[in-house]
């Protein structure tokens, strides 16, 4: 069973050869992988972001997945599972205020 | 064929002599590139808009997301795709009648709150609840485990021996339940505990429990019924701890056409007839040449179990994974297909036209909200389901679809018309109020027909009273003589319409926080179910070490000759299948 406290990290980026076939092909590339919690190319803004585990996933080897898509680190932060789950409920995502 | 005896049910050997002679194939219609692409250009593409209609699917091979075209052709809807490894086409909606019929009612709800960043362009691989969802959650699934007691044969979920176990916690649980339930503007009010087999859990009864503490008003239970014939204690518990519907597999009227649980049926009744509940809901997953001669057979069988049977909620199959175009053909049957069986296997009593599509219930839950304020609103895509109710005249053994005595389309076009006129009011008076109950009233004597009801059943009366006096005590007499009559056709990856799933409204909760469409969770197993569940499973041997005690054939159901023969000869067994009323004439008939 996965531990709550197991650190994750997220990479943003931006993206210099994309469109949106590139971007769901790739998507959906990366999401099978059980290394990658979360993931989204948006191939119309040319940016997305990755949440995958470091230790079980290098980095170096998630930038050589995305090679085609020409990738730019635009920030980097840690995460852990725990933090992740509290992020996806409902309550903390309005899109309107109540 | 001899029964199946002395092993874990899992159906192949009943399936194989099933399907030994195919009666009836589907010819798939040939369309060329060009076609497609001329048909494609000049496609509508607004949700909704008339035939041939764009959208876009999944390529069963690559996932590759594709353009699809929704076209007719011989009084048939067809869906066509263009895959990097060719032209796909698989049947959509086998009436183009009742598509438009039903396109009508379409309804669209926008949900205000979110479970990931991904804005959906990637739909539908950007699961969810994601910003471009367009119906709250209607019913949510929770997996309570991935053990199961049987071991179908086409399933690939439930846990083989040495594989990982699938458990979530209480505390998961509680959470996926807070999650759905705080969404907005309008919250899950509706759980299905699932599995797997949910009865294997020992904790079931504290989950149930949990439901109702996190404000759930409908709990139900999916469920083979299996443990509920053996152990009858539980069927009590269940029901004292919140469960109101047993939603239960029951796929034909044989042993061969219902290997799972047809022995063990007479039991599981006897059960809940003693536990007075919960409520059941028959569930027949529906394959063309397997099971569409039974259609009929089953809502009969439903309708002499009024007393307990709630419901007969048909599921046409969702040939999912890998399936060639000459399986297709053979077993693919869609919503309107199942229907004209059943028109055609009940004499005409229960006819095409006596169905409606889900999403006239937002029309309906439109009015309700200006009305009363309560919120909930089950839309869905107009093609995923479509339901009506039936009742049971015991003076005349006759059997009464509501469309037969009530204008129901005219009068949800009458309290349509009556929300737009409460919307444009700032407050709804507590004297304004009954006016407009009593109004509604009287108008709807003129879309009832007293001749046509069935007898002793007082519609008037409880429409008067839900109006006029917002009380609804009188649906409990109306629920006795009504059979609720259901199809939920679940896609797969060649029917698979990207917006249906936008607008799907029974969703899977993971424990990750994200909250997933059912034709998502289910058609892309790699990037949901399966992966999300591998992620949280046990291993092996982990779950060993927490249950010592614990054994994987322990949990296996072995159904023994003994069982079977002592069935066949009991009274139960009679009551339950043979002495029975023949509702719709089909004995005579066949004689």
């Amino acid at each position: 069973m996965i531990s709550q406290d197991k650190r994750l990290t997220r990479l943003d980026f931006s993206f210099g050869n994309v469109n949106w076939e590139k971007g769901t092909v790739k998507q959906y590339e990366l999401e099978r992988d059980e290394r990658v919690w979360r993931v989204f190319i948006n191939g119309y803004a040319k940016s997305g972001f990755v949440v995958f585990d470091e230790e079980a996933l290098p980095r170096e080897e998630l930038l050589g997945k995305l090679e085609d898509l020409e990738p730019k680190v635009k920030g980097e932060r840690k995460i852990t599972v725990a933090e992740l789950i509290e992020s996806s409920y409902s309550w903390n995502n309005l899109l309107e205020k109540v | 064929m001899a029964e199946v005896v002395g092993e874990v049910p899992s159906g192949e050997k009943e399936f194989a002599e099933s399907t030994r002679r195919i009666r009836d194939i589907i010819e798939f219609p040939e369309i060329s590139e060009e076609e497609f692409e001329r048909m494609l250009k000049s496609a509508s593409r607004a949700y909704g808009g008339p035939l041939p209609h764009r959208t876009y699917s999944l390529c069963p091979e690559t996932r590759r997301v594709v353009p699809a075209l929704i076209w007719e052709n011989g009084g048939k809807v067809w869906i066509t795709k263009r895959c990097p490894e060719g032209m796909i086409t698989d049947v959509y909606y086998e009436s183009v009648e009742q598509y438009y019929r039903f396109q009508r009612w379409k309804f669209d709800f926008k949900l205000k709150s979110v479970n990931v960043e991904n804005t959906g362009v990637n739909c539908p691989l950007d699961c969810g609840l994601c910003a471009r969802h367009r119906s709250h959650t209607n019913l949510l699934n929770i997996v309570l485990t991935n053990r199961c007691n049987l071991s179908c044969w086409y399933c690939f979920f439930y846990a083989k021996e040495g594989q990982p176990i699938y458990e979530p916690t209480l505390e998961q649980i509680r959470m996926m339940l807070r999650n759905a339930k705080k969404q907005y503007p309008v919250g899950a009010n509706a759980v299905q505990l699932t599995g797997g087999e949910p009865t294997l859990r020992e904790d079931l009864i504290e989950i149930i429990k949990i439901a109702k503490e996190e404000g759930y008003d409908h709990v139900q239970l999916n469920t083979d019924g299996i443990k509920l014939a053996f152990e009858p204690e539980l069927v009590k518990k269940v029901r004292e701890a919140g469960v109101n519907t047993l939603y239960m597999s029951y796929d034909g009227m044989t042993p061969q056409t219902n290997w799972k649980n047809h022995w063990e049926v007479p039991l599981i009744f006897e059960n809940v007839r003693k536990a007075g509940g919960p409520g059941i809901v028959l569930v027949p997953t529906t394959i063309r040449n397997v099971n569409d001669h039974e259609l009929g057979a089953i809502i009969n069988f439903g309708l002499n179990h009024l007393d307990i049977v709630r419901g007969v909620n048909f599921q046409p199959i969702s040939l999912v994974g890998r399936v060639p175009r000459k399986e297709r053909q053979r077993f693919r049957i869609t919503i309107p297909g199942a229907i004209k069986r059943i028109e055609e296997q009940t004499n005409g009593t229960i006819a095409m036209d006596d169905w409606y599509p889900i999403p006239i219930a937002g029309h309906i839950a439109r009015f309700f909200e200006a009305f009363t304020g309560s919120r909930y609103y089950m839309t869905s895509h107009y093609c995923c389901g479509a339901a009506t109710y039936v009742f049971l005249d015991r003076e005349n053994k006759r059997v009464i679809p509501i469309s037969r005595f009530l204008d129901v389309e005219g009068f949800v076009e009458y309290l349509e018309s009556k929300a737009e006129e409460i919307e444009k009011w700032k407050k709804l008076g507590k004297l304004q109020k009954l006016k407009l109950g009593a109004e509604i009233f009287m108008k709807f004597r003129s879309f009832y027909d007293d001749k046509y009801a069935p007898k002793g059943l007082k519609v008037l009366d409880l429409i008067k009273n839900a109006f006029m006096h917002g009380n609804y005590d009188a649906l409990g007499k109306f629920h006795e003589n009504a059979l609720f009559l259901g199809m939920m056709h679940f896609m797969d990856e060649y029917n698979y319409d990207v917006e249906r799933v936008e607008r799907c409204v029974i969703h899977y909760a993971m424990p990750d926080g994200r909250v997933v469409p059912f034709c998502t969770f289910n058609v892309i197993p790699e990037l949901y179910r399966d992966k999300v569940q591998d992620q949280f499973s046990y291993t092996w041997e982990e779950w060993k070490a927490l249950h010592p005690d614990w054994e994987y054939r322990k949990d296996k159901y072995i159904r023994t000759k003994e069982f079977v023969e002592n069935m066949k000869k009991s009274e139960l067994y009679r009551r339950t299948y043979i002495d029975i009323e023949d509702y719709f004439g089909v004995k005579e008939v066949r004689a």
